[in-house]
């Protein structure tokens, strides 16, 4: 319990927690789709054998945030 | 006889000194190949065999090929600057991988419910892991590229600017180089600096391993052009 002498402030509190966590999540899938554009450029401009696997790792990462958004809505 | 009239005849009195037999004088070999008109530059030779796809020195890599590239292009060497460059942010990546544990200790998270820490965690190692992975990218992007035709820097700078140059061997004008701190003696890499005609007069490769190499390869290269344009006038 954060605040114990207060059931209202505590819910309150966590409440704010709740919107900053969401704000950020938010932010880092923004995040996420600029890494997937950059390694998109990169691919399209110079050819690898890496580019599927950089490709993937990327696209996983905006799976996950996009999950992460989610998981904020359960808190 | 006076012998200042001849100078060939041998006077009587001359020793006769058997002539030296010269030793055979072994020709230096050039790292440009002589054997047809337009010789390719022996660049294993100077540079040594590509080790793997994420070497900083790619020897005519048969892997890597860009959006610029003309047809019939030969790729000669592409390099990234040196892996002792991406040492700092990975100290950084494994302090981040660790810090967690050091809140444990501290206490800190204990005021939130245990659905918020988690959430806390697994966002940061999120994070963790997607800073790990834009500044590789940002290594690995960062390319320079020798090929038959001209020398070109491909560079994406704050995530989504990319940055191109390049030079025709004809428009260069001057080639130095320059190797700072002690890391950079140690493991040998410095810049290459590229002195150009064009109107972006300066073309630089940041920390690429083998400086001096590199202009020996460049050098080799603009003979070959030179060979090449002197062969088509």
């Amino acid at each position: 319990m954060i605040f114990p002498q207060n059931q209202v402030l505590t819910s309150y509190f966590l409440s704010a927690v709740k919107v900053f966590l969401f704000i950020l999540a938010a932010m880092f899938v923004f995040l996420s789709a600029i890494v997937v554009k950059q390694v998109a450029s990169i691919t399209k401009s110079v050819s690898d054998k890496f580019n599927p696997t950089l490709t993937l790792i990327s696209y996983i990462f905006l799976i996950l945030t996009l999950i992460l958004v989610l998981t904020v809505l359960t808190l | 006889m006076n012998r200042s009239q001849d100078l060939d005849a041998i006077a009587p009195d001359d020793p006769i000194i058997p002539a030296k037999k010269s030793a055979p004088v072994k020709k230096k070999k050039p790292s440009v190949k002589s054997d047809s008109p337009a010789a390719e530059p022996d660049v294993y030779g100077l540079l040594g065999h590509t080790q793997n796809s994420f070497s900083s020195v790619l020897v005519k890599p048969k892997i890597l090929s860009f959006q610029e590239q003309d047809d019939g292009e030969k790729i000669y060497v592409g390099l990234r600057p040196h892996w002792i460059n991406n040492l700092s942010w990975i100290v950084t990546f494994v302090f981040m991988i660790f810090l967690p544990i050091l809140f444990k200790y501290i206490d800190i998270l204990d005021i939130f419910p245990v659905s918020y820490v988690n959430f806390i965690l697994v966002f940061w190692y999120l994070f963790t892991f997607i800073y790990a992975f834009e500044k590789f990218l940002s290594w690995y992007s960062n390319i320079f590229i020798i090929t038959d035709q001209r020398i070109i820097d491909i560079d994406f700078k704050n995530i989504l600017n990319k940055h191109f140059v390049q030079t025709r061997f004809a428009q260069i004008e001057d080639i130095s180089s320059s190797i700072k701190g002690i890391l950079g003696t140690f493991f040998n890499y410095g810049d290459v600096i590229i002195q150009t005609a064009s109107e972006d007069n300066k073309i630089k490769f940041e920390k690429i391993p083998n400086p001096s190499k590199i202009i020996m390869v460049i050098k080799d290269l603009q003979d070959l052009d030179r060979q090449k344009r002197g062969g088509a006038l």
